[in-house]
């Protein structure tokens, strides 16, 4: 009798032992889920509060539920405010990855923390596209599924200068106040160490220079793009330079906003060419009260639907140089367009 | 109560009932599964127990990181304040200088942490601030909480909590959370110092980024407090604002700096305090009760199967052990009990030292068992024998045809008497012989069947000799063994007489000696020599007086035998003899009283 | 025989210990895999063109959607107001397998219709006004609002007709505050005069009131660039409003919490997603002036700490 229990006993540890390695292994199984539901973009923006990041993301949504209906296929949006933080960003960026985003979008805030980011994107085989803030090209070249969306700096500087260097050939009486044919200027930068403000700063000058036009420069500051800080330089300056300053460059509309803030605070009543670039809404608004005089027009939509485009493109596997223009393989680049008065009505209406 | 107790009593009862094997496996399974349990419990005990130490050192050990750099943090804009102060408004005579492009400066170096540094004097107005220069209309500094408390106790910095600033005119950012440090100050103008106030607004995000980081795990977190209870910075400042959500802050404003455990909304929670130097916030790191349990459970859940798995391995091997070494005494006892059925059985000597010395005792009682059967059986077998003779004896045909020869030669000479007196005489030797099959009979008939005999043997023996037949006093109602006097009358006669004229005599006495009964036989015959008295006595050499002719046919070995065997080796004949002198046979049995006598017929015979 | 017995008992101890052994193994898991529920799926549908004006609403929504693991999708329309695109709209999110709707309803009879005809039972919560029976709506208690707020005026009132700006009609909840706030100005010798638009060019009545965000805004837009200042009455919180408050050129706001409404509104949704009845107290709300803003509750309740 005992020798069959024993017989038994003998082949049930074995028996128990497999049946316990199964189980182990099935436990191991249990995690999966695979979510098929629609594209899903995670777009890290880094501050909302910009008035041209803050009308690039309501862009996205739009053109996003257009493409959704265009399409059939489900985009789910999910937009994070990193609010110039950049630890803030890695975080919404890791919960984008954590949450199975399929595509992400990222406005870096500190172009130097674009590597980590590239890395994580990597890491998940998730899609990366950067826009609206540069990273350093070695960082967008570490992966072939990393592009940038965005418009050149510096053909929005060199445009501007144009547009200054028209006015100066056309009006140049009226412009040049002192009459020594040297135009005198005040520049309005960006935040310190951005490399759109560098470049825009650089560009809109060299425009003029390499036409022959010789310039000084009066002035400049920093007014972090802020047009309430714009307000201030500007009428810290109207003092010392006031009728001095001929033109005014200001890397961006908030500012030039600012500045003309700050003049019709004081009551000024020789105004400088003001020239901005972005071409937002309120812009557009003093150009048709005739106090800013030109602007560069940053094409949100066109950026916003660059990124959807290529984000549903990476979605279907398909090539993306057949759906957007790409140079060099990663870069699309949206043109600038100059507004001026003659064109302005064309961007005055609601698109 | 009863209950408890019948199933203590049936548990018992199991308990006797139970062979070894399972006593031995279940004894050892539990008191292993016990002492394993015991162990897993203290362990896990133990480990929710430095899980739970682990949890408070580690909240405390992040909130000190964290209070190192909001301390760091806070130092940073005291320094600020600082260098405004001492750098700049003092060295600066606002008659003839501005502090703006100074302050312009510091701003710029920590444009991410702050948001303003203005300066005012005691009136409220303005003096310098950065990086906005005008106030909204409309503000009047003055009633300010951070103006009110920085002008009453001048010497120190004042930590306002967080608040809307409300002082300059941005349309970008119109509406932002700052904390205030402000402090009073010594303005110069015009060589004359006036009574001033310097604000730094310091941006609430850098102190939320400072707290933010810091990573409580599993559901913890860290929020921040000023001196009252009131909330700095909260995960979920929001919604405590908005009232969705409550916080403990004004209880733990109380806490002194440490780990205390306390009950919120019915959770448990670990909250560790720790207090920022100067201003007298205090970090509060809160870890609810999952965050130390949850290790607890995974552990619970991890340990729960290995503790049942190895109470199966245990129990498993101890059905096994305990097998092997109950088995061997199994198998003993089944041996036995075929034994006991009486049927032939080999037993093993197998298993521990002790089993097989049980097993190698009962195999030589066994076999000692059989022996003692065997004698028994031998010895049953030579009483059947000598009773058989006896039995055989007791119609004894040689004697019954002599003696009737001489009767029917008497009848003929017309001897009438003696042929009378023999036939009589014969006749109630024989009836005493038979003595209705009892073996044990009165030793008054003994020795009239004696008596007899002895006419029988005188009448044929023509009175060649004599014989007395006596009974001493104390020998009344005694019992002897039937057929044991006669058959040494008959050696008597035909040893001992052979020879004699006349003059033989033989004396039979019968007495007590203590309690034994003794009947001497003597003749004053030729007698004989040792060797041949011994051989008398011995069954083994064939007596030239068994099996005689004349008389019982059973000799003086039989008689003694016979005795032996029924009363012991302590009885018997013996023998005294001188050649020439006479052979007296004495004859012990033990003195038998009617009770006795009855006794052992019944036993024995 | 004993020994069977025994064997037999060895047995099944032995097989209950594996037992066990094999089922402390198992519970674990199947209690892990019930836990992990789905991440819930909630379409926003607003009814405007863009969803600034519902920043802090939004920054509720997604902190709850956050804590409870739901997912959200927001959703504008091309045309403000357009209650049949938001009406396709819900019923694609309804198909695509929305569990739940936070809505903003452009026309809140026309969508209980649409909703009546969807298979299924979509639990809705909606923002501002509510619809059909359904779970539950995330505002302020409409009348009372526009009572208060006609109240208010009355308070400042010295003569004069007051415009009534009615400015989505479809919209019951804001045709409730409108309506609400005639009916206490009539009742306390108000005239008053219902509009569906501002006039094109000066306001010429001393007081409007304005009854949704937007056109609270618009009003005050308008009213900041107009030579002759009315006195604006209006509701919302968003930054720009309380810009205007702060100037004087809104004179008195009601407010209520925004970022809780989309906290509660969400939180709703996806109790009523899993099944939980229950419903959603109207939201408390207050009448602030502009001298009022600074006040430290006030300032926890406009401006969205960020967080």
């Amino acid at each position: 009798m005992n020798r069959k229990i024993k017989s038994c006993c003998s082949l049930s540890p074995r028996n128990l032992l497999c049946l316990l390695l199964c189980l182990l292994l099935l436990t191991g199984c249990g995690g999966g889920t695979t979510d098929s539901d629609g594209l899903r973009i995670g777009v890290a923006l880094y501050a909302q509060e910009d008035t041209f990041i803050s009308s690039l993301s309501q862009c996205l949504e739009r053109l996003a539920q257009e493409a959704e209906s265009e399409t059939g296929e489900k985009i789910t949006l999910f937009i994070s405010d990193a609010r110039g933080n950049q630890t803030s960003q890695m975080d919404q960026v890791d919960r984008f990855l954590n949450r199975g985003c399929d595509v992400l979008c990222v406005n870096i805030v500190d172009r130097t923390a674009a590597a980590v980011v590239a890395d994580k994107a990597q890491a998940e085989n998730v899609p990366l596209i950067f826009f609206n803030r540069q990273p350093v090209e070695e960082d967008i070249q570490r992966w072939s599924q990393i592009y940038y969306v965005g418009a050149s700096a510096q053909e929005s500087g060199a445009l501007q200068g144009r547009l200054v260097l028209e006015a100066w050939e056309k009006d140049r009486e009226r412009l040049d106040r002192n009459g020594d044919g040297i135009l005198q200027y005040a520049m309005l930068e960006g935040e310190p160490g951005h490399q759109d403000a560098l470049i825009r700063t650089e560009y809109s000058v060299k425009a003029l220079t390499d036409a022959g036009v010789e310039v000084e420069k009066l002035v400049n500051d920093t007014a972090n793009w802020n047009r309430s800080l714009g307000a201030g330089r500007m009428s810290q300056w109207l003092e010392p330079y006031g009728d001095q300053i001929e033109v005014l460059f200001s890397n961006n509309d908030d500012m030039a906003l600012g500045a003309i803030d700050a003049m019709r605070e004081r009551d000024w009543q020789d105004w400088p060419l003001i020239v901005g670039i972005d071409g937002t809404a309120p812009a557009l608004e003093a150009m048709a009260s005739g106090q800013l005089y030109a602007t560069v027009k940053n094409d949100e939509k066109g950026q916003a639907q660059a990124i959807i485009d290529l984000a549903l493109a990476l979605y279907n596997g398909e090539d993306p140089s057949q759906t957007v223009d790409l140079t060099d393989g990663q870069y699309v680049w949206l043109p600038y367009r100059p507004v001026t008065q003659d064109n302005l009505s064309q961007f005055l209406d609601p698109d | 109560m009863s209950f408890f107790r019948n199933l203590a009593r049936k548990w018992a009862e199991n308990y006797r009932k139970m062979n070894i094997q399972m006593v031995i496996s279940l004894s050892f399974t539990l008191v292993a599964a016990a002492g394993i349990l015991i162990m897993g419990l203290s362990l896990f005990w133990r480990f929710s127990a430095a899980n739970r130490q682990s949890v408070a050192e580690n909240s405390q050990r992040i909130l000190a990181q964290a209070n190192l750099n909001l301390d760091s943090y806070l130092r940073r804009m005291m320094r600020i304040s600082d260098t405004v102060y001492y750098r700049v408004i003092k060295n600066t005579d606002l008659a003839q200088g501005s502090l703006t492009p100074s302050m312009n400066l510091l701003y710029e170096e920590n444009r991410d942490a702050l948001v303003s540094l203005a300066v005012f004097d005691s009136r409220g107005a303005p003096v310098s601030s950065v990086p906005l220069s005008t106030l909204k209309p409309g503000v009047s500094p003055s009633g300010e909480d951070w103006f009110l408390t920085a002008t009453r106790s001048m010497e120190n910095f004042h930590f306002s909590t967080p608040h809307v600033q409300n002082l300059f005119d941005d349309p970008d950012r119109p509406y932002r959370w700052v904390v205030s440090l402000s402090r009073h100050v010594q303005l110069t103008r015009d060589g004359s110092t006036q009574g001033g106030i310097l604000l730094v607004d310091m941006s609430f995000a850098g102190i939320e980024q400072v707290c933010r980081d810091a990573a409580l795990g599993d559901g913890g977190y860290l929020y921040l407090i000023d001196g009252d209870g009131e909330l700095i910075y909260h995960p979920r400042q929001q919604l405590i604002y908005t009232g969705l959500l409550e916080e403990n802050n004004l209880t733990a404003a109380g806490y002194k700096d440490g780990s205390h455990m306390e009950q919120f909304q019915g959770q448990p929670r670990l909250v560790t305090v720790k207090t920022v130097g100067y201003t007298g916030w205090k970090l509060v790191g809160v870890a609810p009760e999952r965050s130390w349990t949850a290790g607890s459970l995974q552990l619970f859940q991890f340990a729960l199967p290995l503790v049942l798995f190895s109470i199966f391995l245990m129990a498993f091997l101890n059905f096994h052990i305990s097998a092997r070494i109950s088995d061997p005494i199994r198998q003993l006892e089944r041996s036995i009990k075929e034994l006991e059925r009486g049927w032939d059985v080999d037993i093993q000597e197998a298993g521990c030292y002790e089993v097989r010395q049980l097993a190698h005792a009962v195999r030589s009682m066994v076999s000692t068992m059989h022996h003692l059967m065997d004698d028994i059986i031998e010895q049953e077998g030579q009483k059947r024998r000598s009773e058989l003779e006896v039995l055989q004896s007791q119609i004894n045909p040689h004697f019954l045809y002599n003696t009737l020869d001489s009767v029917i030669w008497m009848t003929e000479s017309g001897r009438q008497e003696e042929a009378v007196q023999m036939v009589t005489s014969l006749a109630r030797f024989f009836r005493i012989s038979l003595s209705k099959g009892k073996n044990i009979i009165p030793l008054s008939d003994e020795l009239e069947h004696g008596r007899h005999y002895m006419t029988i043997q005188e009448i044929r023996f023509k009175n060649t000799f004599s014989t007395e037949i006596r009974s001493l006093p104390g020998t009344e109602g005694l019992y002897c063994l039937k057929l044991t006097l006669q058959p040494l009358l008959e050696n008597a006669i035909y040893h001992g007489m052979a020879s004699a004229e006349g003059e033989g005599k033989i004396t039979v006495t019968a007495y007590r000696e203590g309690e034994d009964l003794l009947i001497d036989v003597s003749d004053n015959g030729l007698g004989m020599r040792p060797e041949v008295a011994a051989s008398l006595l011995d069954p083994s050499v064939p007596s030239a007086a068994s099996g005689s002719s004349s008389g019982s046919g059973i000799g003086v070995c039989n008689v003694h035998q016979r005795i032996q065997l029924t009363f012991g080796e302590k009885y018997g004949l013996t023998l005294f003899s001188e050649p020439d002198e006479g052979t007296l046979v004495r004859i012990r049995l033990p003195a038998l009283t009617r009770e006795a006598a009855q006794l052992l017929q019944g036993d024995v015979l | 025989m004993k020994t069977r017995k025994n064997d037999l008992i060895q047995g099944i101890i032995l097989v209950v210990l594996a037992l066990s052994v094999l089922l402390s193994l198992l519970i674990p898991q199947l209690f892990r895999s019930e836990a992990p529920p789905q991440r819930l799926s909630l379409s926003v549908l607003l009814r405007d063109e863009d969803s600034a004006g519902w920043s802090t609403a939004r920054q509720g929504m997604e902190q709850a959607a956050d804590e409870l693991g739901a997912e959200l999708r927001f959703l504008t329309l091309a045309s403000s107001g357009n209650s049949a695109e938001q009406a396709e709209s819900l019923r694609r999110e309804v198909e695509e397998g929305a569990d739940a709707l936070v809505v903003v309803p452009a026309d809140p009879l026309s969508l209980t219709q649409t909703l009546d005809q969807l298979p299924g039972h979509c639990p809705m919560v909606s923002l501002e006004s509510p619809v059909g029976s359904f779970s539950g709506v995330a505002a302020p208690d409409n009348d009372l609002l526009g009572r208060q707020l006609a109240q208010a005026l009355f308070l400042d009132w010295d003569g004069g007709a007051v415009l009534l700006w009615d400015s989505s009609p479809a919209s019951t909840g804001v045709s409730a505050r409108l309506m609400a706030a005639r009916e206490t100005l009539e009742g306390l010798g108000v005239p008053t005069e219902t509009v569906s638009a501002l006039p094109e060019e000066n306001v010429s009545h001393r007081w409007v009131m304005a009854f949704e965000p937007s056109a609270t805004r618009q009003a005050a837009d308008r009213n900041s660039r107009q030579e002759l200042p009315f006195s604006l009455y209006g509701v919302g919180t968003s930054t720009a409003i309380i810009i205007h408050l702060e100037k004087g050129v809104i004179s008195a706001l009601a407010a209520w919490n925004d970022y809780a409404a989309g906290y509660l509104a969400v939180r709703q949704a996806v109790s009523a997603a899993q099944g939980e009845k229950g419903g959603l107290e109207p939201l408390p709300f207050s009448i602030l002036r502009g001298e009022d803003i600074y006040e430290p509750e006030n300032q926890k309740l406009l401006f969205p700490v960020t967080s």
